[in-house]
């Protein structure tokens, strides 16, 4: 595992301490720890199937989880539902966007900002929002289900951002998508790196979060086998062909 | 002849309004739980046994209707707060809540005979009087039933288009994950779904006592021409299920006038087979999309 110090100034975010979860009996989290810093960008890296999908539903409460403590600001959110979890802030951009398929993409947008106070703001969010990812406000009318992927993926990280975020956690941004489609995403994703949004990002490849992950986390088999900076695990040429191929 | 067709073209309409309010009330449960509640009906029934206790204690009929929105409204929240939850949280939640709802209906019915007994029961008119227009008259209680309809209807498009409730209810029925992950409470929309849903079986009742004789039963004549227009208008879209209405009310209507009314049901029937065979999801439903 790597040693590298982190965050000694910044308030840890986001604790994971022995965080298991399984489908029916067979065990796919058997107890990880990890730690997101406020004004941090931290990946989750590892291959499909071994878990990052899942310990992102376990946080976000929509996946039970079977043991283990999660906190989040200083507050322990294990049995909260998911609703609640986002209300504290903690936002969820899930793998396959789940967008409201039926509605347009403004309502979809809409629908970030669905509790109180960032309904209130919704007009300011929304001109926020527009300017990171101009594509779908040119599209803000047409149906969710009509879109792209990589017009689908924009519009469930914007969703998230319309909401009162305090850390976001997007699920695989770079899943089913063109080289374009890709760059275009990681540059607004890069945007949001500079104004110091906290972030934790699941992805398969290093290469693609080397450029704004200040720390990452290596996940194989359920359980967290690397802990340090991203440069660090590119270095280190063995550990990368031994878990990621 | 022309009379006859005028007369039967009203009397297609105002059916249409008593089906649209409670086939609104099945298509939004439809369209936010995805679930059928069959207790539509006794619902429908207590409203309209409501108007009848509304007028023998001398209240106003706008009372009686407002009334019966709140009080049905409440009672159908209980029912999902309390029944209707538990069930759903079983993976084969749709068919659980099927049969219990059917329960639930059939208890609602027995008591309701127990406590009103089988004798058909009658409400005075909403609005007294009458106007007339080449030979055909418009009772004003007929005229306030249809108006009555739209603006419910409208009030009601207007809350599940603009506003966050209405929203959350959308979203709800097309991506529950996705509608926690905004954070919608899922629990407290559903219930609000059912609250409204019943809200307007309610109205409906009040509404149709006005034209009809009372019983126990007559909620489940309603549940089946309800579910006739919710699968016709296709499931869960309720502006599907606004024309499905008035095209069975008005299908209703003219075939009685020129078939007689033995013909009325099984011409209807005819018609849905039709639209059904050219359009499996109805006039404007849609077929589920798994891709998002």
């Amino acid at each position: 595992m790597g040693t590298t110090e982190r965050g000694a100034n910044s308030r840890t975010l986001l604790e994971v301490d022995d965080l298991t979860a399984a489908y029916d009996d067979t065990p796919v989290l058997t107890g990880i720890n990890f730690r997101v810093h406020e004004g941090e960008t931290v990946a989750i890296l590892g291959p499909n199937g071994h878990g990052k999908t899942t310990a992102l539903r376990a946080i976000s409460g929509l996946h039970a989880k079977k043991g283990g403590r999660v906190s989040f600001d200083g507050e322990e959110i294990s049995k909260e539902s998911s609703h609640r979890i986002v209300a504290r802030g903690l936002i969820h951009v899930p793998q396959g966007d789940l967008l409201f398929g039926d509605m347009t993409v403004l309502e979809n947008l809409l629908l970030g900002a669905y509790l109180p106070k960032a309904w209130r703001e919704r007009k300011e969010r929304l001109e926020k929002v527009w300017s990171i990812f101009g594509r779908i406000h040119e599209r803000r009318n047409e149906l969710a289900r009509n879109l792209s992927g990589g017009e689908r993926r924009m519009v469930a990280i914007a969703r998230g951002l319309m909401a009162d975020v305090k850390l976001i956690m997007i699920d695989e941004p770079s899943l089913g998508l063109a080289p374009v489609a890709i760059d275009n995403l990681y540059s607004a994703l890069a945007k949001l790196n500079a104004v110091g949004l906290t972030t934790l990002i699941v992805e398969e490849s290093p290469e693609r979060v080397s450029g704004i992950a200040e720390f990452v986390y290596l996940l194989d088999s359920g359980s967290i086998t690397f802990a340090g900076k991203a440069d660090e695990l590119i270095r280190d040429r063995v550990m990368l062909r031994t878990y990621l191929g | 002849m022309t009379k006859e067709l005028v007369a039967a073209l009203f009397s297609g309409l105002v059916l249409g309004s008593l089906y649209a309010l409670m086939s609104m009330g099945l298509a939004l449960v439809w369209g936010g739980l995805r679930v059928l509640n069959l207790t539509q009906g006794t619902l429908y029934m207590l409203g309209a046994y409501a108007a009848v206790l509304a007028g023998r204690s001398g209240l106003s009929p706008v009372i009686g209707v407002l009334l019966a929105f709140v009080i049905i409204g409440v009672l159908g929240s209980l029912l999902y707060v309390g029944p209707v939850r538990r069930v759903s949280a079983r993976p084969d939640h749709e068919n659980a809540v099927l049969l219990l709802t059917f329960g639930l209906a059939t208890l609602g019915e027995y008591a309701a005979l127990v406590a009103f007994g089988p004798q058909p029961q009658s409400v005075q008119t909403l609005v007294h009087g009458q106007f007339t227009v080449v030979g055909v008259a418009f009772p004003w209680n007929s005229i306030m039933m249809i108006i009555a309809t739209i603006m419910l209807l409208t009030l009601l498009g207007v809350v599940m288009k603009w506003t966050r409730f209405g929203l959350a209810s959308r979203a709800l029925a097309q991506q529950a994950d996705g509608a926690q992950l905004v954070g919608i409470n899922r629990h407290r929309t559903s219930m609000l779904i059912f609250g409204i849903s019943s809200g307007l079986a309610g109205v409906g009742g009040v509404l149709l006592s006005s034209y009809y004789f009372v019983t126990p039963y007559i909620g489940q004549n309603y549940l089946l021409l309800a579910l006739i227009v919710t699968i016709l208008g296709g499931l869960g879209s309720m502006s599907g299920t606004l024309y499905a209405a008035f095209l069975v009310g008005l299908i209703q209507a003219i075939s009685s006038l020129y078939l007689g009314t033995r013909w009325s049901l099984p011409l209807l029937f005819a018609v849905i087979i039709g639209v059904l065979i050219v359009r499996p999801t109805g006039i404007a439903g849609r077929v589920a999309q798994e891709r998002l």
